[in-house]
């Protein structure tokens, strides 16, 4: 199935990864799993500068935002050729946060803990007689109030 | 596909985007297709204003300097926020239940 890329087909576009990175450059290709192919040079001083190509894989792409280019020269030309080409030929540089659900430390921890006490308050249950059923739910309410 | 066609009604509204990577994004919808994909026009953030010479400027997001549109793909949005106004949700459950219906009397 087609996604609606057909009218940012060779123009200048940034794109936002999942890992947090930004990419900017011409939009060459794409298919129907959202694949797409980046021309990374902007500013080209002459025809035979070489101009590096990335294929983006799909799945790892948050947005794609069309870009002026003479409103971006305008803002640019402040700034001098050479650091701007620097700029653009680097590496993508990193804005945001992951969009993948890592865990840092101190959740884990977190967890940890949490899976200790109930492994506790679950040994306290076998030493209840069957008939107290309201003190249970009463204990594991204390409980956690507790975590 | 019911979602779908909701969206469809909402298109040239002013929609609130939250992505995964906590960016919040408003502006108006301008196609939706079957994934959710979104394009927006007319791009603000939180703390965008205009300036002087009714640029739109982003403080925190500087790279949407120049930026006409935006697609969003529709994996990474975590919310949108609607206006009460347009939806309405009585008439939305009862068209979720009727699918369901629908689809229960196929297979």
């Amino acid at each position: 199935m087609s996604f609606n890329l057909k009218q940012y087909l060779n123009t200048f576009v940034f794109v936002v990864l999942t890992e947090g990175y930004v990419i900017e450059g011409k939009l060459v290709g794409f298919d129907n799993h959202m694949n797409i192919t980046i021309e990374k040079q902007i500013i080209q001083k002459q025809e035979n500068d070489i101009i590096s190509i990335e294929i983006i894989r799909g799945e790892n792409i948050v947005i794609i935002g069309e870009l002026d280019l003479e409103k971006l020269i305008k803002i640019n030309e402040k700034i001098d050729e050479e650091s701007l080409k620097k700029f653009y030929n680097n590496k993508a540089h990193k804005v945001y946060k992951s969009t993948k659900n890592k865990v840092d430390k101190t959740t884990i921890k977190a967890w940890k803990l949490f899976n200790q006490l109930r492994s506790k308050s679950d040994t306290k249950k076998r030493k209840l007689s069957i008939n107290d059923d309201e003190n249970m739910n009463i204990k594991r309410k204390t409980d956690l109030s507790i975590q | 596909m019911l979602f779908f066609s909701l969206f469809k009604t909402l298109i040239d509204q002013e929609v609130t985007v939250e992505l995964k990577n906590n960016l919040k994004l408003t502006g108006t919808l301008k196609s939706v297709d079957q994934y959710l994909n979104l394009k927006l026009d007319n791009i603000s953030t939180p703390d965008s204003f205009l300036d002087e010479n009714g640029d739109m400027e982003h403080i925190n997001n500087p790279h949407f300097a120049g930026l006409k549109n935006l697609f969003i793909r529709g994996s990474n949005i975590r919310y949108v926020h609607l206006k009460k106004s347009f939806v309405d949700c009585n008439l939305l459950q009862d068209a979720a239940r009727r699918e369901l219906a629908m689809e229960k009397r196929e297979g």
